[in-house]
């Protein structure tokens, strides 16, 4: 059975078409940590794994738990829903916990400004309010432009994430709604400063299968290099601050494709 | 009387080809200015795949100028019908209707059908088994009986559970009666009874107020179940006493294929509440997210819905193996409480079924 469902996976990677997608660990548009405002429409369908080194877990999302055991891997899914809206699905796991599958984040990004040959691509992104845990939320507008040089292009990203968050002061609570407290993220998440106020980042790509990165995500500075390995397929490897390795792994799909049969039969008349 | 006399060999090789191309109680219909095929394919999830795949079998065909309309079935009911082309929407006439009461087989114009289905239960978040699984394939048919009515029965065959306790022997695949009707043109009827999906038995109906060629749709679902379990080879059942009843409106917007629907009423375990849901379609797959607020509790979350692959596997005269074609799964962000719940039949809701049929859908 679950080699059927592998099966059927290895399949639907063969149909992936190309995409322009270069993300961050959380599987969305982005440069390394931090999130951009670039736009996937071909391949609306993303999954990606990333690592995460235990060293900068707690910098990033706070964790009561001794940093030996903070090491972090990231499921993601993100769904282009609609030409203005993506979702976006992460579960965090840390293997070295017996702690089950560990956090979950939804959230959303808008596309308000779509990037044209002058104007910049901007984007919203939002979690919904309301966890009584909100070690992953993030709230940020964000702009991109891609600057084309006889070199090749610069991916430029520049933004403000927000220092408050809204979150629920208790889990399962029954009123819902008068349990919503805005709060100061460093109070909730003492000291923990990822996304909160000004980021950005510049991918240099002298080819169109790869670049180099490097940006500041509000708490460490990273650089890193990615490569589209196949046309559907991508791989990052980074590092925190120049000290601790780090890697992302992404597959993208397109959703627009016809039943097996029909594919097959207009193959069969080309 | 020579082009009548052509006309006739010509529709029953065209009959014979779709349907040895998978197309079932397949009929054509000569009009004045048209050919209406009536065709019922099982195999596509999206009806507008099927006319597709129909018009390009039928490229090489010489109609004498006529225009092909397409009459989809869906269980043994005609939908509507499509002009070849563009698939534009028209209304089925009395015509059409009578047409196809006295050319329409329900047993001997089908293939038996048996359909792979998995059925998956995942839940993650507890701290000592943070991924518990139940997998098992469901091996099941439908049998058409009458016009509009079919059994859907089989066997679930358990692969792994971690899950729950219930034992891994052969089960009975949820069996009901279905019976599918459109009294007056939009307004449709399903009516099931017997045991469905989400471990409940009992009577579900549906209703549906659904023109292919408008945005807006309004439903009323209902039904009457208790709680069915099947372990060590036995039966067990509790009363037919768990009540839900929900209308909903929903409205298909004008780009992107999303469609908005909006739920309210008590769902299963008398759960008042509501629920919202913005369903995108692609073709194949339908993404759909939803939130919910109920007595229960507040949640979000989403649902896929698409064919599994590879579609058809082996395909004779009289014996059709495939995979189901719309395999459907839907996360709860909470994954306990079950707020706005409700049950699946073992075959889409109406809503879900009529939201492939619009004619904007497939423009």
């Amino acid at each position: 059975m679950k080699a059927y469902f592998y099966a059927c996976l290895v399949v639907i990677c063969f149909y992936g078409v190309a995409g322009n997608a270069q993300v961050n660990f959380l599987g969305k548009p982005g440069h390394i940590t931090i999130p951009s405002a670039e736009w996937e429409s071909k391949t609306p369908l993303g999954a990606s794994f990333s690592y995460i080194p235990r060293e900068y877990t707690n910098g990033m999302f706070f964790t009561s738990t001794p940093m030996e055991q903070n090491t972090l891997h990231f499921y993601n899914i993100s769904i282009g829903l609609t030409s203005f809206m993506d979702v976006n699905f992460s579960i965090a796991h840390r293997p070295l916990l017996s702690y089950g599958i560990g956090d979950r984040q939804l959230d959303f990004r808008f596309r308000l400004i779509q990037e044209t040959r002058l104007r910049p691509s901007i984007v919203l992104g939002i979690t919904p309010p309301g966890s009584s845990s909100p070690v992953l939320s993030h709230d940020y507008l964000v702009v991109t432009k891609n600057i084309n040089t006889s070199i090749g292009t610069f991916r430029i990203t520049g933004g403000y994430g927000s220092p408050y968050v809204i979150f629920n002061k208790k889990s399962n609570s029954q009123n819902f709604w008068q349990e919503l407290k805005i709060e100061k993220k460093a109070v909730i998440r003492s000291g923990n400063n990822y996304l909160t106020g000004i980021f950005g980042g510049i991918t240099y790509l002298p080819v169109d299968f790869g670049g180099v990165i490097i940006e500041y995500n509000t708490t460490t500075i990273n650089a890193g290099a990615f490569v589209k390995l196949w046309d559907w397929l991508q791989l990052q490897g980074y590092t925190y601050e120049g000290k601790k390795a780090a890697f992302t792994i992404v597959a993208n799909f397109p959703l627009n494709f016809k039943p097996n049969t029909l594919r097959k039969h207009e193959k069969s008349l080309d | 009387m020579t082009f009548f006399l052509a006309l006739g060999i010509q529709a029953q090789n065209i009959e014979e080809n779709l349907f040895n191309a998978g197309y079932e109680n397949v009929h054509l219909k000569a009009g004045k200015d048209t050919i209406k095929v009536f065709f019922e394919h099982r195999e596509f999830r999206n009806p507008f795949h099927s006319m597709e795949y129909a018009a390009l079998l039928l490229a090489d065909e010489d109609f004498d100028g006529k225009i092909l309309v397409y009459i989809p079935l869906y269980h043994n009911t005609p939908i509507g019908s499509y002009i070849g082309g563009d698939f534009d929407f028209k209304t089925l006439s009395d015509e059409d209707l009578t047409f196809y009461k006295a050319e329409n087989h329900p047993f001997n114009d089908y293939r038996f059908h048996l359909r792979l289905n998995p059925d998956i239960a995942a839940r993650f978040g507890y701290f000592e088994h943070p991924f518990e699984t139940k997998i098992n394939l469901i091996l099941d048919t439908r049998i058409y009986l009458a016009r509009g009515l079919s059994l859907q029965t089989g066997i679930i065959v358990p692969i792994e559970n971690s899950l729950d306790n219930q034992d891994k022997s052969l089960r009975l695949a949820p069996t009901m009666l279905h019976y599918l009707m459109q009294p007056l043109s939009g307004h449709f009827i399903g009516l099931s009874a017997g045991s469905f999906y989400s471990d409940r038995y009992g009577l579900d109906v549906q209703y549906r107020y659904a023109p292919p060629d408008s945005p807006w749709s309004f439903g009323l679902e209902s039904g009457l179940t208790g709680y069915h379990w099947q372990n060590a080879g036995k039966f067990y059942t509790s009363d037919l006493n768990d009540l839900y009843a929900i209308a909903d409106v929903e409205y298909r917007l004008t780009f992107d294929d999303l469609s908005i629907r909006l739920s309210a009423g008590q769902f299963l375990f008398e759960d008042v509440g509501a629920r919202a849901d913005l369903i995108k379609q692609y073709g194949v797959v339908d993404i759909g997210l939803y939130a919910s607020l109920t007595e229960i509790g507040t949640t979000m979350g989403f649902q896929f819905a698409f064919s599994l692959f590879p579609g058809k596997i082996l395909r004779g005269k009289k014996l059709e193996i495939r995979t189901i074609e719309e395999f459907r799964w839907e996360y709860s962000y909470n994954n306990e409480e079950p707020v706005a719940r409700k049950y699946r039949l073992g075959m889409p809701r109406l809503a879900d079924m009529l939201r492939q049929y619009n004619s904007d859908f497939g423009n």
